[in-house]
């Protein structure tokens, strides 16, 4: 499954506020309300299972999750440096 | 360090419904002495017992539960603002909106009961009520995180412009603020003591504003401030420590001097110094395993709804016990964990009970 599939799975089944049942892939996800404070930190907790790998403090920063798009972009940037 | 933010506001929320519960649990050892003895209500021989000191020190524990929530909104708010260092309006506009809805929402519940319990309302003091947020004990701290949050493009600017400077200041507005509440506690009967006690009130942010600023600092300097904790460690432990016994102590200090058989809750100054180190010796472990530490960061993200809706239960628990099962108020222990396990399984199950229903659509509307 791709990265920004599985991000839009979790964020409308967990962390999605109000009655949004879709979101976009440049949704702004605080700006527009669909998560929160904690839902960024469940979300940093989720990519840790998930991906099997260790968001860095420095990294946890509103650009790389501001959207599913951008929060997408880093994880693919950072998994392959990975691999 | 910010996975620990998950951790610390599912520790804050047990330790929120923990403080609570001894609260009644004190309403039960004092004033509800008659429905398990022949003695009369209120009755202060249980004070200075074990029980009443195990209580206190429970008491004392948990005394940095609201500074973590504020602590981790500040951080929030700061991880908000990101590179442009910038808080919009639509940003406050949201947090308000998903604060407010189900804040008013309970708050209407809880006066709906209380009316049922034949007390009166007017119009003037339903407002006082929802402004400052008397419906429930615990309530007070949703008008003061949205008037944080309210204040948070201004000082998001101040902390970006010099953040050493706009902590000292947040710092000493509240050293100051908890200064003058000691005359309030003793009651001395000082010109300024009504406007003493206002600055005090939980609702009002002058004797908070540091703790949200604190964490707006910290997500602006985070890699500084994790290194300075971590080197620190072990001292902010030792002083938190110290600072803890302190605050017992002072306590008790502070009623003999009060010349009053009890006074009511207030955060002083030295609980706060003791908040303070014990919340950055926590963030300092930030690579210490803790137990539970699964359990309770899953609890974290959960913890404003069962903040909102813990109050209610209680209420009920420990009223239901004072008519149906009086006996049970003579073991405060025992009657402290029955409420700590229902007032935080019942909004937890609720919760997923709404979650898992036709009613999902308006699960953020009740539980944030």
């Amino acid at each position: 499954m791709e990265t920004s599939t599985i991000l839009h799975n979790f964020i409308l089944d967990e962390l999605v506020k109000g009655r949004k049942k879709t979101i976009g892939d440049d949704d702004d996800l605080l700006a527009e309300g669909i998560i929160d404070s904690l839902g960024i930190l469940q979300l940093v907790a989720f990519i840790e299972e998930k991906f099997n790998f260790t968001v860095p403090d420095e990294d946890v920063v509103i650009e790389n999750f501001m959207s599913v798009n951008a929060l997408s972009k880093y994880l693919d940037q950072k998994l392959a440096t990975k691999h | 360090m910010s996975k620990r933010f998950l951790l610390l506001n599912g520790l804050a929320i047990i330790n929120v419904v923990l403080n609570h519960s001894i609260g009644w649990t004190y309403v039960a050892m004092f004033w509800w002495v008659h429905r398990y003895t022949n003695l009369s209500s209120p009755d202060f021989s249980q004070l200075y017992s074990g029980a009443y000191f195990f209580l206190r020190v429970l008491e004392q524990w948990v005394i940095p539960s609201i500074p973590a929530f504020l602590m981790v909104s500040g951080y929030f708010a700061s991880f908000s603002a990101g590179k442009k260092k910038l808080l919009g309006w639509n940003f406050v506009i949201t947090r308000v909106k998903y604060l407010a809805i189900p804040y008013f929402l309970w708050s209407t519940l809880m006066i709906i009961f209380n009316v049922f319990q034949n007390t009166n309302y007017t119009a003037t003091r339903l407002v006082r009520i929802y402004l400052t947020g008397q419906a429930a004990e615990a309530y007070y701290f949703v008008p003061l995180l949205i008037s944080l949050y309210l204040l948070s493009p201004v000082l998001i600017r101040l902390a970006n412009w010099n953040w050493k400077i706009f902590l000292g200041i947040t710092a000493l507005i509240q050293v100051l603020t908890k200064l003058v509440d000691y005359p309030v506690i003793t009651g001395m009967n000082l010109p300024l003591a009504p406007f003493f006690s206002f600055i005090n009130s939980g609702w009002l942010f002058v004797g908070h504003i540091f703790w949200f600023s604190f964490g707006m600092v910290i997500g602006i300097q985070q890699s500084d401030i994790k290194e300075t904790f971590r080197k620190v460690r072990w001292h902010l432990l030792i002083i938190s420590l110290i600072f803890f016994v302190a605050g017992i102590i002072e306590w008790e200090w502070l009623l003999l001097q009060s010349g009053k058989t009890w006074i009511g809750p207030h955060e002083t100054l030295v609980d706060n110094i003791y908040s303070f180190t014990i919340l950055s010796a926590f963030l300092g472990f930030w690579s210490a395993h803790f137990p539970f530490s699964k359990k309770m960061e899953e609890l974290g993200p959960k913890s404003f709804g069962v903040f909102l809706a813990h109050s209610l239960f209680l209420i009920i628990a420990a009223r239901g016990i004072y008519h149906f099962i009086p006996q049970l108020l003579a073991f405060p222990l025992i009657f402290l964990m029955i409420l700590v396990i229902i007032g935080l399984s019942t909004p937890l199950i609720l919760m997923k009970i709404t979650r898992s229903s036709y009613l999902k659509p308006i699960y953020t509307y009740l539980f944030g």
